[in-house]
């Protein structure tokens, strides 16, 4: 079970009582993120969308490890890339997936804010003013709830498949080691009840800050605490949201079973390209 | 007619613009595995055989004449389809048989013909600048020790001026 959970969700409780009460309302006052009236009152995520510019892994890892882990990060077979690099695009899940250069989008209706993270065309759903649901499935995006804190959301996500690209720490590249995007990424399992806790809020009008703490007990002897991501806003045209569909993945595919890349031919992919959209020929 | 000079020209004032529109940090996870030579950009002269207006990246297809009267088919990697579109590229511009120039930086094995694609010059003389997009103002090159950071990958920043492939 996730201990964090009922905290989060009392702190809540707590923060809009003391807010009502400040504000000399009712106290049975329902929780900001529960009217669509609300939306005027939230910070203004939800106008064009956000792209993060930061590192897609984290460059300063300040951890200490489980024996288990440190046994696994001992033994560690260096990957050069993701799979997300490999044909078919698989996602890496939370929290890469959301820094990869690409936009994100808020979304509002009462009880939920939707993310819809261009890059994948995934979308998270955070469930506001709820509690974690202890028989979610697993997914790569995790089973999200939220709550304002003042002018921050703060988002716990847990549930996460177990291929999610889970980054443990940093490492080396040995010398003459084929080295790629992630050869200085050291990735592992994680536990059943890992989970992240993010806090995101507008530090400028079109600056969102989100910082990122991890846990997971049977990795990390302390709270894995990300670098923080300043997203820039784009507004206008540009920022309408788009459809991404991995569509052509395999011209120079990385493998991740023997840690290298398949390059095709342009005469190769030609025709394929020119079979796909004539199946019939 | 394709003034080379200032095509140059503005290649090197673009160059760092250029590098992060190449290779924003989710381009990057795609490019790494062809290992483009940025220190030689190629200017390519083409008809074209196909755009797949495709992600993660779209890609460009040309049969480039040699001198030798043989041709050869090179493939472009560019920006994904969003950031194509932002950058205002549409897929009709570049219709099949068109007669196009292109520069970009071949694989290190220039025997596979791959390249990542820079810029693209239509045959009305508009050109389109390749990639996801570069970061706002403030942003800094690649963090050390993690990949990405400000869209810029070192390694994929061009630093020659292009000069003909023949």
């Amino acid at each position: 079970m996730i201990k964090t959970s009922s905290w989060l969700l009392a702190a809540a409780m707590a923060t809009t009582v003391a807010c009502v009460s400040t504000a000399g309302s009712s106290a049975t006052a329902a929780p900001l993120g529960s009217s669509w009236a609300d939306i005027t009152k939230l910070p203004n995520f939800f106008s064009g969308n956000w792209t993060d510019y930061g590192p897609m892994t984290d460059p300063k890892v300040d951890v200490t490890y489980t024996p288990a882990a440190l046994n696994y990060m001992a033994h560690y077979k260096p990957i050069r890339d993701i799979p997300f690099a490999g044909a078919g695009c698989k996602t890496p899940g939370l929290p890469i997936i959301q820094r990869a250069a690409m936009p994100i989008k808020f979304f509002y209706e009462p009880g939920m804010i939707a993310i819809y993270i261009e890059n994948d065309s995934a979308t998270r759903f955070i469930h506001l003013n709820a509690p974690q649901d202890p028989d979610a499935n697993p997914t790569y995006l995790g089973y999200s709830t939220g709550h304002f804190e003042g002018d921050t959301l703060v988002i716990e996500s847990t549930h996460f498949n177990p291929d999610i690209m889970f980054e443990y720490g940093l490492r080396t590249p040995k010398p003459g080691e084929k080295t790629g995007l992630f050869s200085s990424v050291v990735f592992g399992p994680h536990g059943p009840n890992m989970h992240m806790v993010e806090r995101m809020r507008l530090v400028d009008p079109n600056t969102l800050e989100i910082r990122t703490t991890i846990y997971d007990d049977t990795v990390f002897t302390k709270p894995y605490v990300a670098v923080v991501h300043d997203l820039k806003r784009q507004q206008g045209a540009a920022a309408w949201p788009r459809e991404w569909q991995c569509s052509l993945s395999d011209v120079s595919a990385y493998d991740g079973k023997t840690n290298t890349y398949n390059v095709k031919s342009p005469e190769e992919v030609l025709k394929e390209l020119d079979s796909d959209e004539n199946p019939g020929q | 007619m394709l003034n080379l000079r200032f095509l140059k020209m503005r290649l090197a004032m673009a160059g760092a613009l250029a590098a992060a529109i190449l290779s924003g940090p989710g381009a990057m996870a795609h490019h790494a595995g062809l290992g483009f030579d940025t220190s030689h950009p190629y200017i390519f002269h083409g008809t074209v055989r196909k755009f797949a207006w495709s992600n993660p990246h779209a890609w460009l297809f040309i049969e480039v004449p040699k001198s030798d009267g043989t041709s050869e088919l090179w493939g472009f990697e560019a920006g994904g389809t969003n950031a194509l579109d932002r950058q205002g590229w549409h897929k009709s511009d570049i219709p099949e048989g068109a007669k196009i120039t292109v520069i970009g930086s071949a694989s290190r094995d220039i025997t596979k013909r791959l390249a990542m694609l820079q810029k693209v010059i239509l045959p009305d003389g508009r050109s389109l600048d390749a990639g996801p997009g570069a970061p706002p103002p403030g942003f800094k090159p690649g963090a050390p020790g993690g990949p990405g950071g400000g869209g810029l990958a070192p390694g994929l920043i061009p630093t020659g001026a292009p000069t003909e492939y023949k």
